[in-house]
């Protein structure tokens, strides 16, 4: 069909009269995105030792020592001759 | 130049689609990917919000704002539309939003004022869409900024009434509405300044 349509013409107008930003942008825009990304993955390494770190500091056990434990007491019982816990 | 691809992997993206690019820069974080689409589209964004902010400071600074958010929303594009009209109606809003905090533009449609009118004429698209280019320029320099908003999403980027109401979070009909307000705007302010 091939409509007139200005409002199209006048975008590609305003699109020629600025074709590009100033080249600092793309420089703070690239910056921006380094950090990110350099926080995100130092987030993704170190947050779940900062966590564990948090529990030891606040007198909570890890899962692993907690299984160790456990399997300690049960020694223990089967050790006793009527079975209860010393 | 051509591009190789086994020297160097990143260039010869460039052949690639759009969406294709965001999935490379999402599985390795690669900055030249996310470089890649910001050299494709830097420069219409920028251009659009010259038009909607009326200075190149301003608009330099809502270029990086804008990018950053498309940045960091980049993983929740779904692809339901064309990247393009993703970016542009984050640029839109963005400018629509800048304006509405600055408060100088109070009343950013036809519409939200004190007295909205009753009654909207009822504009066809081909007396709209012929306007000579100069007067065009003109009339949405003199229509409240939201107005000239949705008129360049509706008729310049072609974005469906569905991908407008999305973008403005609004409802349909109530973007039917501001289209129908706005073409009458324009048109009225067409006829005071050129007839």
């Amino acid at each position: 069909m091939g409509e007139q349509n200005n409002f199209k013409l006048l975008g590609e107008e305003e699109d020629n009269q600025y074709p590009h930003p100033p080249p600092e942008t793309e420089m703070g825009i690239m910056g921006n995105v380094r950090v990110f990304n350099f926080v995100s993955n130092v987030l993704e390494l170190y947050l779940p030792k900062v966590f564990e770190m948090f529990i030891s500091m606040v007198g909570g056990v890890r899962e692993s020592s907690n299984i160790q434990s456990r399997s300690n007491s049960s020694d223990d019982k089967a050790d006793s001759p009527d079975g209860n816990e010393k | 130049m051509q591009d190789d691809p086994k020297r160097n992997p990143i260039t010869s993206t460039s052949l690639r689609s759009d969406s294709e690019v965001i999935k490379l820069y999402l599985s390795t974080r690669e900055t030249a990917y996310f470089s890649l689409l910001y050299n494709r589209y830097a420069g219409k964004v920028f251009s659009k919000c010259i038009s909607m902010l009326k200075d190149e400071g301003l608009a330099q600074d809502a270029t990086q704002d804008i990018f950053i958010k498309i940045y960091s929303n980049l993983a929740k594009f779904s692809e339901k539309s064309k990247f393009s009209t993703w970016i542009y109606s984050i640029t839109y809003n963005y400018c629509i939003d800048f304006l509405r905090r600055k408060k100088k533009e109070k009343n950013l449609f036809t519409g939200e004022m004190d007295n909205p009118p009753d009654i909207v004429e009822e504009v066809e698209d081909h007396e709209l869409l012929q306007i000579e280019l100069k007067k065009l320029k003109v009339v949405l320099n003199k229509i409240p900024v939201g107005d000239k908003a949705i008129l360049m999403m509706k008729y310049q980027e072609e974005m469906s009434i569905k991908e407008i109401a999305e973008a403005l979070d609004k409802t349909e009909s109530a973007v039917k509405m501001k289209i129908k307000r706005a073409k009458a705007k324009a048109m009225s302010v067409y006829k005071d300044l050129f007839n």
